[in-house]
C-alpha cells in the first residue's frame, strides 16, 4: 500500500486532518491506538463555547466535520454571551459522547481513500530531513510521504491521583512511550505540559431534585450553517457549588496532592485550574460553581464540570461529600492529573509542518494547545497544507483579521507557548468582524479556492451568499410608505418617524426587532441570514472602525518575507532579535511585529535589510 | 448565592497576560558590530569623549588602553598607538549591557579636549575593528535593545534639535521617560478596566454582569481627563514654524526691527531705499514656539523690474504667512493695500511725538486695521512686548513641570485615544453592549501603546525611518 499522508493518533485534530487529506484526494493511512476509541473526549463532553464556538463554525465553513457531528449528537444546546453582544455570542452543546464517537467513526469510515489502522507508531523514517514513513509496534512500517502527528497527551503521559502514579494517555488508554524520542532524533524539541479532569461520579447517586436546573435553550442554537437535524431528546444540566467545608477537606488534603507537592513539574493552564488550585490562589472566596454535565442519554456518568483535580482518592471522596446533592454520589472513575510531551509550536511554520523535518506536520495537543475545538481545528489546517505542500502548492494560511483559526495558529508559530493554550475571545484584537454568524460569510471562497468543499456544500454556500445580498439589496433599496409604517408602528411602538426612509435604516435602531420588520414588510430569509444581516447593520460603525484598524496592519501584513532570507548578520539587528527571526521565519513584517520582543526600531531595521534582499511589498 | 469572584483576581489568577498582552515584553540585548565616535562637540574644550559601542567594545578599549577595571567605575589608563607610543592619558569607564545607554557593552574615553587626540583614538579605534558611527546611531541602538521607547527615542532627537532652554527643558523631560511614565501609568489602568470587561465575555460561567462597573467607568473617565489635559497642552505646531511677514514702505526699519527683534546682524542695513530685494528668512524662538520672521522688500507704486518682482514676492508671503506685520513710520505713513489681511505696528518710535502717534493709532483704527504697538530699533522700545505679545495665546499657559507634547505623530495618538475612550464612556452609558464598549476601550489602549511604541503599524515604522536616517 502505497499511502499519501500518514496520521498518528486519531482524536479530535488526527480525524479532520485525515478528512481534510481525503476531501484533496489524498491517501490516507490513520493509525491510532484504539480504532473503538475515535474522537473520545478525553475531558468534559460537551463541544464550543465562548470563541471555540467560534472556531466550530469555522471549521464547518472550511469543510470539516466537528460542527456537523457535535450537532447529530448534541444533548444539550445553549447560547452563551446572549447579553454581551454579537461578536461573543458563542453556541456551546452538550454531548453523548458515545453517540459522538461513534458517528465520528462513521464520517472516518465513509471518507474517500482514509484506511485506519489500529497500531502504535513507535518511530518516524527519514532520509536527508524529509520523512519518508512510519514504524509500527506490532512490526512493519508504512511508507509515506508527508506524516501528521496528532497524539495529544499520549507522549510519554503520566496520570496522577494523589501520590499514585501510572503511564497512560488518559485513563483506560496506554501511554505513547517511544515516539518521543523519534521526534527528538529528528531535531524537535519537547516539553512537558499537564492538565486534569474531573472524577466521574454515578448518575443515579446524585440527589438531582435539590438541584437547581438549567436547560437548553429553545429552539436550539447549532453549529453547522447546513442546519444538520438535531433529532435526540435535550436534557438539562444541574448546578451545585462547593462551601466552606469543601475547601477545608481540600486544604487538609494539599499536602498530599501532586501539584503541591512537586511531582508534578508540567506546566498547567492557568484559566483552567484545579480545584486545589482554585482554593488556594482564590482563598478569599467562599464558594465555586459546579455545573453536573450528562456524559450521554444512556450513560450513567456524570461530569461534574469546576472539579478538576489530582487529589488522593480519599481526600475526592471526602470533599464530595460536602457538596449539595453529591453527599453519597459514587465515583465512577477518580479525577486525575496527566503530564505529557509537547514540541514548542515555534518549531513549526504557518502550515503547520516542522522547520527542520520536512513533510513533517504537528497538529493538536501536541502543540501545547488545549481543547478539542483547537485540536481539530489544527488538524484540518495541517491535512491541508500536507497535501498541498505536497503538490508543490502555496501554504494555506489564515490571517489573524480572517478567522480565530488565523489567531491560533499565529499565535502558536509567532509567540510560542508558556502554558497550554486555549482561545478566548481576547485573543484576537478583530472581534467584531469574527463573528459566529459571518464564519461561512468570511470562510466559504477561501475554503473553496483550496478545494475542500464539496460539490453540495459550495453550492449551499453560494446559495446562502446569495440570500445574504438579495436581503442586502432589499432592505437598502426599500422604502417604508405609509402603510408599511403604520403597521411597524402597531408592533413595535418605538418605531416612530420612519415613513420614507430605508427598511435598512429602521432595522439600524436598536428597537427594531429585525424578524418582525422583515414580516411587516413581507420578506423573508432564513433565520440564519437574518441574524447576520441585522448585525451587520446594527454594527456597521464599530465594524468599519475595526476595518480601518485592519488596514492599518494591512501594509505590514503584506509586506511578505522571503522564506529564503537569512537574518544572521543582518545589519544594525542585534544577535537576539536576528536568531529570533531566524528560528520564527516570519512570513511577513506583520508576523515579524508579532515576534516577542521586537520593537519598532528592530522592525524598521528588518523592513531595509529585507528590502535590500529583494523582499516584495 | 454565589459571590462573583473578583474578575481583577480572576484576571491575574486566570493569566492576565493573555487577557492583556503587551507587545513588548523584555529588553533585547543588542550585539552587533562596535562603534566610536566622539560624544562631545569638536572642537578645543578641556575634555572631550569618545565611545564605543557594541561586541567588542571592551575588547577594543583593552587594546587601546590597557588595565583592569571594574564595571561603572572611572580608571585611568595611558592610550597607545599601533607602536605604543602615548596619545594621551585619559580616563576610562566601561559599563557592559544590557545595563548600558545602547544595551550592548558600552565604553567611555575621557580624554584632552584636543581635536587631534580624538582623531587619532578614533582612527585607533576603526583599526582595531570598530566603525565610526552613523548620526543618531547609539540612539538607535538604544532603541533597537528596548532600553528605550519610542517617546524616549524622539525625544533624544529633540535634544540634539533644541534651539533653546525651553525647548531643551522640554525634551529633557521626556528622555528622562515623564512622558512615557505618565502614558504608560494610564494604559496599565486601562489594561485593568480592558482586562474586566475581556474576562466577563472570556469568563461568562462566573456570572459577572454584562457591562463595565461603575468603578470602571470611573477610571476610565479620569483617564480621559489625564489625556485630554495632554492633548490641551499639546503644541503640534510648536515643532514647526509660525511665520511672520514684515513688510511695508521702503526705509521704514523692517530690516532693523528683524535684527533687534531676533538680537543678531542677520539683514543688512540702509539709509538707501530698496536695500532689501528678496525676502529673508530669520528663525528663532520663543518659549516652545519657534518662530520664522520674513524681511521683506518695500513697497513702492512706481516699483520696476527686479523690485517689483521682489515686492510681488513680498505681497505673496505675506498672503501666505501666519502673521502679516505691516510698519508704519511715523514721519510718512504709508498704508497697507487694501485686500490683505496685516496688523500694524509702529516703527522709529523714537522719532514719533504723542500726538502723532494718537493721530495714527486712530487712523489705523478707522481703516480697521489692529494696531500692534510702537517699537524702536534705535532704543529697543517696544520690542519686547512686540515680542511676547506676539507669542501669547501660543505659549502662555505651560506651567513648570507640565509635560508638554510636542510631536505631531504623539498629538495624533493621544487624540485618537481620547476619542476612542470618549466613545467607550458614551457607549456604556447609552447601554451598548460590552463587546463594543471594550472594542473602543482597546482602540483607546492601542493608540497610546502606538505612541509608545509598543504597538506597531506602517505608520509608526515610517516615523522612526525618518527619524534615524535608517538605512543610510
Ligand atoms: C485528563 C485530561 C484532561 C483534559 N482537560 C481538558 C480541559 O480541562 N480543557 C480542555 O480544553 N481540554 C482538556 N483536555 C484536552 C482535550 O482532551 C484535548 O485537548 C483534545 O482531546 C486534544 O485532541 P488531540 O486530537 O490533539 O488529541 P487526543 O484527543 O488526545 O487524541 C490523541 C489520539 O492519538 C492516539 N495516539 C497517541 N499516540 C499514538 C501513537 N504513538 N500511535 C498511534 N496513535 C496514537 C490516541 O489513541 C488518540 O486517539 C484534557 C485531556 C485529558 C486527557
Ligand atoms: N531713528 C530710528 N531710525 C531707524 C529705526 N529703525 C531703522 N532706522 C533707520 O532707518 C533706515 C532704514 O532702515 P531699514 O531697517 O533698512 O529699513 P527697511 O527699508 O524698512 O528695511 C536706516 O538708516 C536705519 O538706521 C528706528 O527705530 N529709529
Ligand atoms: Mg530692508
Amino acid at each position: 500500500m502505497t499511502l499519501d499522508v500518514i496520521v498518528v493518533g486519531a482524536g479530535h485534530a488526527g480525524c479532520e486532518a485525515a478528512l481534510a487529506a481525503s476531501r484533496l484526494g489524498a491517501r490516507v493511512g490513520l493509525v491510532t491506538l484504539r480504532a473503538d476509541r475515535i474522537a473520545q473526549m478525553s475531558c468534559n463532553p460537551a463541544i464550543g463555547g465562548v470563541a471555540k464556538g467560534h472556531v466550530v463554525r469555522e471549521i464547518d465553513a472550511l469543510g470539516g466535520a466537528m460542527a456537523k457531528v457535535a450537532d447529530a449528537t448534541g444533548i444539550q444546546f445553549r447560547r452563551l454571551n446572549t447579553s454581551r453582544g454579537p461578536a461573543v455570542r458563542s453556541t456551546r452543546a452538550q454531548s453523548d459522547a458515545a453517540l459522538y464517537r461513534s458517528a465520528m467513526t462513521d464520517v472516518i469510515a465513509s471518507a474517500p481513500g482514509v484506511t485506519v489502522i489500529e497500531d502504535e507508531v513507535v518511530d518516524l523514517t527519514s532520509v536527508d530531513g524529509r520523512v519518508t514513513g512510519v514504524s509500527l509496534s506490532r512490526g512493519g512500517s508504512l511508507a509515506c510521504r508527508a506524516v501528521i502527528i496528532t497524539t495529544g497527551t499520549f507522549l510519554n503521559g503520566l496520570c496522577h491521583v494523589g501520590s499514585e502514579q501510572f503511564t497512560g494517555g488518559r485513563v483506560g488508554d496506554a501511554a505513547a512511550l517511544r515516539l518521543s524520542s523519534a521526534l527528538t532524533r529528528l531535531g524537535v524539541a519537547l516539553g512537558r505540559f499537564k492538565t486534569g479532569t474531573t472524577p466521574r461520579l454515578a448518575a443515579d447517586s446524585i440527589a438531582w431534585d435539590r438541584l437547581e436546573v438549567q436547560h437548553g435553550d429553545e429552539p436550539r442554537p447549532r453549529f453547522s450553517f447546513d442546519q444538520v437535524p438535531s433529532t435526540l431528546p435535550q436534557v438539562p444540566c444541574h448546578i451545585t457549588h462547593t462551601d466552606a467545608a469543601t475547601h477545608a477537606v481540600i486544604r487538609s488534603g494539599l499536602d498530599r496532592s501532586p501539584l503541591y507537592c512537586g511531582t508534578i513539574v508540567g506546566r498547567g493552564p492557568r484559566y483552567c485550574p484545579s480545584l486545589e488550585d482554585k482554593i488556594v490562589r482564590f482563598s478569599d472566596k467562599e464558594s465555586h460553581q459546579i455545573f453536573l454535565e450528562p456524559e450521554g442519554l444512556s450513560s450513567d456518568r456524570v461530569y461534574p464540570n469546576g472539579l478538576s483535580t489530582s487529589l488522593p482518592k480519599d481526600v475526592q471522596d471526602a470533599f464530595l461529600r460536602t457538596i449539595p446533592g453529591l453527599e453519597h454520589a459514587r465515583v465512577l472513575q477518580y479525577g486525575y492529573a496527566v503530564e505529557y510531551d509537547y514540541a514548542q509550536p515555534t518549531q513549526l511554520d504557518a502550515r503547520l509542518m516542522v522547520k527542520c523535518a520536512l513533510g513533517l506536520f504537528l497538529a493538536g495537543q501536541i502543540n501545547g494547545t488545549s481543547g478539542y475545538e483547537e485540536a481539530a481545528a489544527q488538524g484540518l489546517m495541517a491535512g491541508l497544507n500536507a497535501v498541498r505542500w505536497l503538490g508543490g502548492e502555496a501554504p494555506a494560511v489564515l490571517g489573524r483579521d480572517q478567522a480565530y483559526i488565523g489567531v491560533l495558529i499565529d499565535d502558536l508559530v509567532t509567540k510560542g507557548v508558556d502554558e497550554p493554550y486555549r482561545l478566548f475571545t481576547s485573543r484576537s484584537e478583530h472581534r467584531l468582524t469574527l463573528r459566529e454568524t459571518n464564519a461561512e460569510e468570511r470562510l466559504w471562497q477561501v475554503a473553496d479556492g483550496w478545494r475542500l468543499l464539496s460539490s453540495e456544500r459550495r453550492e449551499a454556500a453560494a446559495r446562502r451568499e446569495a440570500e445574504r445580498s438579495s436581503l442586502r439589496a432589499a432592505l437598502a433599496e426599500r422604502v417604508v410608505d405609509a402603510p408599511l409604517a403604520a403597521s411597524l408602528a402597531l408592533s413595535i411602538p418605538a418605531l416612530t418617524n420612519i415613513q420614507g426612509q430605508r427598511l435598512a435604516d429602521v432595522i439600524r435602531r436598536p428597537e427594531a426587532d429585525p424578524e418582525v420588520v422583515m414580516r411587516a414588510a413581507a420578506l423573508s430569509a432564513t433565520t440564519d441570514t437574518v441574524q447576520l444581516v441585522d448585525e451587520d447593520i446594527k454594527y456597521a460603525g464599530y465594524i468599519a472602525r475595526e476595518a480601518k484598524q485592519i488596514e492599518r496592519m494591512r501594509e505590514l501584513e503584506a509586506f511578505r518575507l522571503p522564506a529564503s532570507m537569512t537574518y544572521l548578520n543582518a545589519p544594525g539587528l542585534s544577535r537576539e532579535v536576528q536568531e529570533k527571526l531566524a528560528s520564527v521565519q516570519p512570513l511577513s513584517l506583520g508576523q515579524a511585529s508579532r515576534i516577542p520582543g521586537m520593537t519598532p526600531a528592530a522592525l524598521a531595521l528588518l523592513r531595509v535589510h529585507a528590502h535590500r534582499a529583494g523582499a516584495e511589498s | 448565592m454565589f459571590s462573583a469572584p473578583s474578575l481583577a483576581a480572576l484576571a491575574d489568577g486566570f493569566g492576565r497576560d493573555v487577557l492583556w498582552r503587551p507587545a513588548v515584553q523584555e529588553p533585547i540585548a543588542t550585539m552587533t558590530d562596535t562603534i566610536v565616535a566622539p560624544a562631545t562637540a569638536p572642537g578645543e574644550a578641556a575634555v572631550a569623549v569618545v565611545r564605543l559601542s557594541g561586541r567588542d567594545a571592551r575588547v577594543i578599549a583593552q587594546a587601546l588602553a590597557p588595565g583592569r577595571r571594574q564595571a561603572r567605575v572611572m580608571h585611568r589608563a595611558t592610550v597607545r598607538d599601533a607602536e605604543g607610543a602615548r596619545i594621551d592619558d585619559a580616563l576610562v569607564v566601561e559599563m557592559p549591557g544590557p545595563r548600558s545607554y545602547t544595551g550592548e557593552d558600552v565604553v567611555e574615553l575621557h580624554l584632552h579636549g584636543s581635536r587631534f587626540v580624538v582623531e587619532q583614538v578614533v582612527a585607533r579605534a576603526c583599526a582595531l575593528g570598530a566603525r565610526v558611527a552613523e548620526p543618531g546611531e547609539f540612539t538607535l541602538r538604544a532603541f533597537t535593545s528596548g532600553r528605550m521607547d519610542l517617546t524616549q527615542a524622539e525625544a533624544v532627537i529633540d535634544v540634539l534639535a533644541a534651539t533653546n532652554a525651553r525647548q531643551l527643558a522640554q525634551a529633557n523631560a521626556q528622555l528622562g521617560g515623564a512622558l512615557s511614565e505618565r502614558i504608560g501609568a494610564l494604559l496599565t489602568r486601562l489594561e485593568e478596566v480592558v482586562a474586566e470587561g475581556r474576562a466577563s465575555f472570556d469568563f461568562p460561567e462566573y456570572d459577572t454582569g454584562a457591562g463595565l462597573s461603575a468603578a470602571h467607568v470611573e477610571v476610565v473617565a479620569e483617564v480621559v481627563a489625564e489625556l485630554r489635559g495632554l492633548v490641551e497642552r499639546a503644541r503640534p505646531e510648536a515643532k514647526k514654524a509660525r511665520t511672520v511677514v514684515l513688510f511695508g514702505a521702503p526705509n521704514v526699519g523692517k530690516s532693523s526691527l528683524l535684527n533687534a527683534w531676533s538680537g543678531t546682524e542677520r539683514v543688512l542695513v540702509d539709509d538707501a531705499p530698496g536695500t532689501t530685494r528678496d525676502p529673508i528668512e530669520v528663525e528663532m524662538t520663543e518659549g516652545l514656539q519657534r518662530w520664522s520672521v520674513w524681511d521683506t522688500a518695500g513697497f513702492r507704486a512706481e516699483a520696476v523690474g527686479l523690485e517689483a518682482r521682489g515686492i510681488a514676492l513680498a505681497l505673496e508671503r505675506a498672503r501666505a504667512a501666519d502673521l502679516a506685520v505691516w510698519v508704519l513710520a511715523p514721519d510718512a505713513p504709508v498704508w497697507p493695500p487694501e485686500g490683505i489681511e496685516a496688523k500694524v505696528v509702529g516703527g522709529k518710535a523714537d522719532q514719533a511725538s504723542v500726538s502723532r502717534r494718537t493721530l495714527l493709532e486712530a487712523e489705523a483704527q478707522k481703516r480697521g486695521l489692529a494696531w500692534l504697538g510702537w517699537v524702536s530699533a534705535r532704543t529697543g522700545e517696544g520690542v519686547a512686548e512686540l515680542r511676547s505679545r506676539l507669542s501669547r495665546g501660543v505659549d502662555n499657559d505651560v506651567r513648570a513641570g507640565d509635560i508638554v507634547v510636542v510631536r505631531e505623530r504623539q498629538v495624533a495618538e493621544l487624540r485618537e485615544a481620547v476619542q476612542a475612550l470618549e466613545l467607550a464612556l458614551s457607549e456604556s452609558r447609552a447601554g451598548a453592549t460590552v463587546d463594543v464598549v471594550v472594542a473602543s476601550l482597546e482602540a483607546g489602549a492601542f493608540a497610546l501603546g502606538r505612541l509608545l511604541g509598543r504597538n506597531v503599524d506602517g505608520a509608526v515604522l515610517d516615523r522612526v525611518f525618518a527619524d534615524f536616517c535608517i538605512g543610510k
